[in-house]
């Protein structure tokens, strides 16, 4: 009775060790394999697709946030009091940041081209700097205004 | 007599030694072979998988031949300064006004740095580009400035919007505040854009890479160039190049 148990046990043994032996195979085999194709993958055809993908991507990117200057210049334009006259406009998106300079006849159309700036949603901060007035009573006057976030006009 | 009363706890031993010592860890080891397995069969057949999609991506590539030249157009592989120049000179005579001055300055910095999309699988995965920065300067009325920064925007090569500004152009007479400057055309214009360039390098990590996951390429971003596009500067023909005195 031992012996036929023992004889089973030698047997169970031998299945086992065949088993996992089957299942090693196996997974050098499967390992062999993609190694292979993982070599037959690389090459110019991949790298074409890549590349285009890539420019893709980075296009899309730098489209998203493509600054439209008309479309800045023009509310510009509907913001400028008549009788007020630039001497300098600057959009400066690194700074997010437009600084403005010009010149007037009469304080009052001054606060009121300051107003106009304050109601363009696109700004945050529209602060007043240097104000002078000339000697033909012309006044002259700088403004700054901080753009809001995303404040950039973007051409989609 | 001996020999048969000790082979029966013998064998008894050897038997608890083989099931412990053999049996046991090679059962117990089992599942674990059969994940393993199942994870290398399923990596195989994506790479399968990915060797089909890389055929069928060049076929779609191959079909949007125009396509794919006007993106090595837009976003060339080298620095591409002529073009830049042509472009931009190109574009002021367009608009009717005169450029005074170009100030190119080649940056070490790496463009996408600045435009990452968030994913930072895709940041990891795509190379860094490299950028040049032009400044035009150009001199002319409001109306042709206005439209000389428009085409600029949508001009044919891959860029991106420093800053500008329009001024009074007080050299060349006019006083700040004189309105017949401005009306005149007594005005200055200053163009500051990143161009990016990126060399080609070869594909990396392909079997993990999302594009080869899908057998189809997306041009969505593509057709919205074409239409972004609204300025292409026709591509300088060779000069006529050979004199026999430089100097002269």
């Amino acid at each position: 009775m031992v012996v036929v148990l023992f004889l089973v046990t030698l047997a169970a043994w031998g299945g086992t060790w065949w088993y996992t032996k089957t299942y090693d195979d196996k997974i050098s085999q499967l390992e062999s394999m993609i190694a292979q194709d993982t070599t037959k993958l690389s090459g110019k055809r991949a790298d074409r697709v890549a590349d285009f993908s890539n420019r893709l991507t980075l296009i899309g990117q730098n489209l998203d946030a493509a600054v439209d200057t008309s479309s800045i210049l023009g509310e510009l334009e509907q913001n400028m009091v008549p009788e007020v006259r630039l001497t300098m406009y600057e959009y400066n998106r690194n700074d997010r940041i437009v600084s403005i300079s010009g010149v007037t006849s009469s304080f009052r159309y001054l606060a009121a081209q300051v107003i106009s700036l304050k109601k363009d949603s696109s700004f945050s901060q529209v602060k007043v700097g240097d104000v002078s007035s000339d000697e033909n009573g012309l006044i002259k006057f700088s403004v700054t205004a901080d753009l809001i976030g995303d404040a950039v006009v973007v051409a989609k | 007599m001996n020999l048969k009363v000790l082979t029966v706890p013998f064998l008894v031993v050897m038997m608890l030694i083989i099931a412990i010592g053999y049996i046991w860890p090679d059962l117990s080891a089992l599942p674990e072979k059969r994940a393993a397995v199942s994870e290398k069969e399923e990596n195989a057949a994506s790479v399968g998988a990915v060797m089909n999609n890389i055929d069928a991506l060049n076929g779609s590539l191959d079909a949007q031949k125009e396509t794919e030249q006007l993106v090595d157009r837009y976003f060339p592989e080298n620095m591409d300064q002529g073009h830049a120049i042509d472009a931009l000179n190109f574009m002021a005579s367009q608009a009717g006004i005169s450029m005074s001055g170009l100030d190119i300055e080649v940056s070490n910095s790496k463009l996408n740095e600045q435009v990452s999309d968030g994913a930072a699988t895709t940041a990891q995965r795509i190379p860094k580009l490299s950028k040049y920065v032009v400044t035009a300067k150009v001199s002319g009325s409001y109306e042709g400035i206005k439209d000389f920064f428009n085409r600029v925007s949508h001009m044919d090569l891959f860029h991106k919007v420093i800053s500008f500004s329009i001024s009074v152009d007080t050299k060349n007479g006019a006083s700040a505040g004189s309105a017949a400057a401005a009306a005149g055309g007594a005005l200055t214009g200053a163009f500051e854009a990143e161009f990016g360039y990126m060399p080609k390098r070869p594909a990396t990590v392909i079997e993990s890479d999302p594009i080869f996951r899908s057998s189809q390429l997306d041009f969505a971003v593509a057709n919205r160039l074409t239409t972004f596009i609204t300025n292409i500067v026709p591509t300088t023909d060779n000069q006529q190049t050979g004199k026999p005195n430089p100097f002269q």
